[in-house]
């Protein structure tokens, strides 16, 4: 973490190991350089605005040395710029002061997961896992036999849980920007995935936003 | 004064029409007076000359002068026309020569003086010249009926002036023809300026009022509003820098505190500390975004399709919206609808108001957001509605519909109406309690695109 406020770096660190996550504090730029040179590191909590310079040309050196290393901004500023600056300079999400510590644990969580995915692991939501790289999903103890274009689709939806995936996007990854789609084909889809999770007993659902896309969501939490 | 006009056009109109009426009756008077002056003069050295002329061919013989005429001068006095006539008289009053009709004039009157004098005998006008001839001194008299009709100087300056009078009127009553189109004319820069002035308000403080082709004599008026217009600006920059800065200032220990609060055991207590942090972080979050969209506004203006915009939007906003029990949904035409703004300004006003649709109703409200061909984009829900006798007063900055709340809500609206200035867009806000709230968005369409554009 590299955070210039002593009180809220104090605070933070409490606050994420009562959730499990163990973090070391940079008051600076410079000294954050250094520790991230020094040990590895799971992820970067970096606040933008710094006493020696802005936390968005850390975020750019270190995606110019192709450091995977998932960086959430922290942004005092208004969201508006904050989101632009910050995504664009390469971070992999923003929480924008006051933030409440359960959401930054979950977007903590969730580019830890999305990182994991790509490399080949498990997602695990609710009472539902899968796997991202057989395509298993199973409910509970129970397996659940999916198309390849419902596996596809499972797939793109868990691994941005908690966010609207536009239909766009799902028409692109599932049928490719060759393929004719369908208008309702979409919809057909997440009907189906939507009946086997809700006949398998998943607490996870489907929500379509209509006009805008679908969004899986845990319903028990 | 009760009949001095306020207008300053009525003002001149009515000096000059003053000027014009005391000199059409002054300006013959005096003309006439001049006139004569000029032609009694002119009369005079005429009879003079011809006494002189006369006085010449007097030669002292010895029986007495003897007087020989230029044959021109003869020819001149040989009729009683204009009751031209010459005398030689001697101081006695006898006569030594004379023109044939010298007997029709009263020559006698004529003064017999050392020098040379003009007289006036009735009609008559004449001059007394004294000539030396020999030891003996006689005089010439010369005269003329002034009424006769070859001395038509009188005539001629009557009949000039009562011409001339009109004439000099006419083109004096066309000076305030020419002076009130002139002053009307900086009249209308002045108006014209003033118009400016008048559609200046606290959100267009950019606008300065246009300086070249006014008068002279106006510009540094306008120059000193457009100078008063860039110290307002730069002083309402200053207070939305001030504001910005207050509330970034605020984010850190708000976010200390609401970190902090987790300690708290007691978990009615927490959650109330909490909700009040919340509260704190929207208001700061919602008086940056004002202070920001002042700065942000002079940005400029792009196209882009309002259907993409209402799609991102609502797919940010959509997770909370979920969470909170509401429902929300977009209807939108399949052709792009191309509008011209600053898309996170939009966004921005956009987010207002779908958070705000779901903030102040009930769990389980529906939530639409509907996308037109012309530009506008509607947000409507099913919730309780504004209680207040005119919605519209929503959008004033601090207007709550309860008066209680203090959670922001009349900052969101009037950020919205704000940004919709910006954009020369339109903001209107209908609602009725019990049937929900409808606000609408509308944008300027992007040239050239009618609704009509095919998609991409």
């Amino acid at each position: 973490m590299i955070e210039d406020d002593q009180p809220l770096a104090t605070a933070l660190t409490e606050a994420l190991k009562r959730r499990g996550v163990q973090s070391d504090v940079a008051a600076n730029l410079a000294d954050g350089r250094q520790m991230l040179a020094a040990a590895r590191y799971a992820a970067l909590l970096l606040d933008l605005g710094l006493p020696d310079g802005d936390g968005l040309a850390l975020i750019r050196s270190l995606r110019a040395q192709s450091d995977p290393i998932p960086v959430i901004a922290v942004s005092a500023r208004s969201a508006l710029d904050a989101r632009i600056a910050g995504l664009n300079a390469g971070a992999d999400d923003y929480v924008v002061k006051p933030f409440d510590v359960d959401e930054l644990t979950a977007r903590l969580h969730a580019v830890l997961r999305r990182q994991g995915a790509l490399a080949g692991a498990e997602l695990c939501f609710g009472n539902v896992r899968f796997d991202t790289v057989s395509g298993d999903l199973v409910v509970g103890e129970a397996p659940v036999l999916l198309t390849a274009r419902e596996r596809q689709f499972a797939a793109l939806l868990l691994r941005r849980f908690g966010q609207v995936v536009s239909k766009q996007l799902a028409e692109d990854q599932l049928y490719g920007l060759t393929e004719p789609v369908g208008s309702n084909a979409l919809e057909v889809q997440a009907y189906r995935l939507r009946r086997k999770l809700e006949a398998a007993g998943a607490t996870l659902r489907i929500e379509t936003i209509r006009g805008v896309g679908y969004m899986m969501r845990d319903a028990a939490a | 004064m009760k009949f001095w006009p306020r207008s300053l056009i009525a003002r001149i109109l009515l000096l000059e029409l003053g000027a014009i009426a005391i000199a059409a009756v002054a300006l013959p008077m005096l003309l006439t007076s001049f006139l004569r002056t000029e032609a009694n003069r002119y009369e005079r050295r005429i009879l003079g000359e011809q006494a002189r002329a006369i006085a010449h061919g007097i030669s002292g013989g010895a029986s007495g002068p003897a007087v020989r005429l230029d044959p021109t001068l003869a020819h001149l006095y040989a009729s009683p026309y204009d009751g031209r006539a010459f005398v030689v008289a001697d101081a006695g009053g006898r006569t030594l020569a004379a023109s044939p009709y010298a007997d029709l004039v009263p020559w006698r009157d004529a003064p017999r003086a050392a020098a040379q004098a003009a007289f006036r005998a009735g009609a008559f006008v004449g001059i007394s010249q004294p000539v030396r001839v020999g030891t003996r001194r006689v005089w010439v008299i010369v005269t003329q009926d002034r009424t006769g009709p070859g001395a038509i100087l009188d005539d001629v300056v009557h009949g000039f002036i009562r011409r001339y009078d009109p004439v000099l009127v006419s083109i004096l009553l066309l000076l305030p023809l020419i002076n009130s189109a002139l002053i009307a004319r900086l009249f209308f820069a002045v108006r014209d300026a003033s118009r400016q002035a008048q559609a200046i308000g606290p959100h267009n403080l950019d606008v300065r009022i246009e300086e070249a082709g006014l008068p002279l004599e106006v510009a540094p008026l306008a120059h000193a509003t457009n100078d008063l217009l860039a110290r307002l600006q730069a002083s309402f920059r200053n207070q939305s820098e001030f504001v910005a800065n207050v509330a970034h200032e605020l984010r850190t220990p708000l976010t200390v505190h609401r970190v902090e609060l987790e300690a708290v055991d007691d978990p009615a207590l927490r959650a109330r500390l909490r909700q009040s942090a919340e509260r704190l972080g929207h208001v700061v979050a919602q008086l940056q975004d004002l202070a920001t969209l002042e700065v942000m506004a002079d940005d400029r203006f792009e196209t882009f399709d309002a259907r993409l915009l209402v799609q991102e939007t609502v797919g940010l906003h959509a997770p909370q919206i979920l969470a909170a029990g509401d429902t929300i949904g977009v209807d939108a035409p399949a052709a792009p609808v191309l509008v011209r703004g600053n898309p996170v300004l939009a966004g921005l006003a956009l987010a207002n108001l779908v958070t705000n649709a779901s903030r102040h109703t009930p769990p389980g409200t529906a939530i639409e957001i509907l996308v037109a061909p012309d530009g506008v984009m509607l947000v409507r829900d099913d919730g309780p509605g504004i209680a207040a006798s005119n919605p519209q007063d929503a959008t004033e900055r601090y207007w709550r519909a309860d008066h209680q709340r203090s959670d922001g809500a009349g900052l969101g609206l009037s950020i919205v109406r704000r940004i919709m200035e910006v954009h020369k867009g339109r903001l209107t806000v209908q609602s009725r309690p019990g049937e929900g709230t409808c606000v609408s968005l509308r944008f300027p369409l992007a040239p050239g695109a009618g609704g009509i554009t095919s998609p991409s």
